[in-house]
């Protein structure tokens, strides 16, 4: 038989007919189900979305905790740290740390005078505080 | 199902069950695998003249496309996306497989087809001419397997699969000029690997 009897692309175009049975391919598409079941992720309910929003937020939740726990220790064992009444130790550190420590000018005390004038003439009047 | 990627109307056909893929219905895929298999395994089995290596390959190249296919922005053809997954995995796995690389061939499907194709002498005897189609079958991959893997890409996507200069540009990302070069280059190198076979002399180097 007469080998020189073809050109190229008439030789390549034998490659088209290198092909697997029709077995392969139903063999072929099982396995390939199957891979593609593993990849894909599994649908997601609203608990399991609320659980993971849950996990998410619990270390913010816990600092917030230990920090207002931190706060409360701190004002028991130093009222003054948090009194209302008292100068407030935070805001005197700051003025002695900056050299202003507020004062009260004439007008103040004025002001601070007729205030106690109108409450001892309240007060001789008869009105009880 | 083994329709013609190129043909009419199949990139409209593809978005469709892209994007029927892409509200939930899972089963599109299904209709991608089947158009595209037996085409995609073609241009992997000829690139890695392996056929296990191909059916592997072809499983990765599908579940990669089903990974991804929600970054595909129909800017091209989807056949041209999912041909470039497959020619990058195939690449990167003959890479990878250099020194290990091994010859399994799938038998030809159609003998009778095959000779009748090739105008084989039908007064020769049967067992001559499967002789023969043994014979040209492992000299055609012997001379592939001989190429360079970019320049086997080339011949394969444009003598074996048929796509134009143009969309082997396309999916390879470089100049039509280019991919010209590379199947000069590459024809040549077939030419003198297969000279025993070819008949004119314009064939011949």
């Amino acid at each position: 038989m007469n080998r020189k009897e073809f050109n190229l692309s008439q030789l390549l175009q034998v490659k088209r007919y290198e092909m697997p049975t029709e077995a392969f391919w139903d063999e072929f598409d099982a396995r390939l189900q199957q891979q593609l079941a593993s990849v894909t992720p599994a649908p997601i309910s609203p608990i399991h979305n609320l659980v993971v929003w849950m996990r998410r937020l619990f270390p913010v939740t816990a600092i917030c905790m230990v920090m207002i726990g931190m706060l409360y220790a701190l004002g028991v064992q130093h009222p003054r740290f948090i009194s209302l009444n008292q100068p407030n130790m935070l805001a005197s550190c700051f003025y002695s740390s900056v050299d202003q420590v507020p004062t009260l000018n004439d007008k103040g005390i004025d002001n601070l005078l007729c205030s106690q004038k109108k409450v001892a003439s309240l007060t001789a009047n008869g009105f009880h505080f | 199902m083994n329709a013609d990627p190129k043909s009419n109307g199949s990139n409209d056909e593809d978005l469709q069950w892209l994007e029927r893929f892409k509200a939930g219905n899972t089963h599109a895929f299904d209709f991608i695998v089947r158009k595209y298999q037996r085409c995609l395994y073609r241009i992997i089995y000829n690139m890695v003249s392996n056929k296990e290596d191909a059916a592997d390959m072809l499983q990765n190249v599908f579940i990669k496309a089903f990974q991804s296919i929600k970054q595909f922005k129909g800017e091209s053809n989807f056949y041209t996306w999912l041909y470039r997954i497959a020619i990058n995995l195939t690449l990167n796995f003959i890479e990878k497989n250099k020194k290990r690389a091994s010859i399994a061939l799938e038998p030809l499907a159609n003998e009778e087809g095959v000779a009748e194709f090739l105008n084989l002498d039908k007064n020769a005897k049967p067992g001559d001419r499967a002789l023969l189609l043994k014979e040209l079958q492992e000299k055609l991959n012997e001379s592939l397997q001989n190429l360079s893997s970019i320049h086997r890409t080339v011949i394969v996507l444009f003598e074996i699969e048929g796509l134009s200069h143009k969309e082997i540009a396309q999916i390879l990302h470089c100049t039509e000029g280019t991919v010209r070069s590379r199947l000069h280059y590459a024809k040549e190198q077939l030419k003198h690997s297969l000279l025993p076979y070819l008949k004119d002399e314009s064939e011949r180097i």
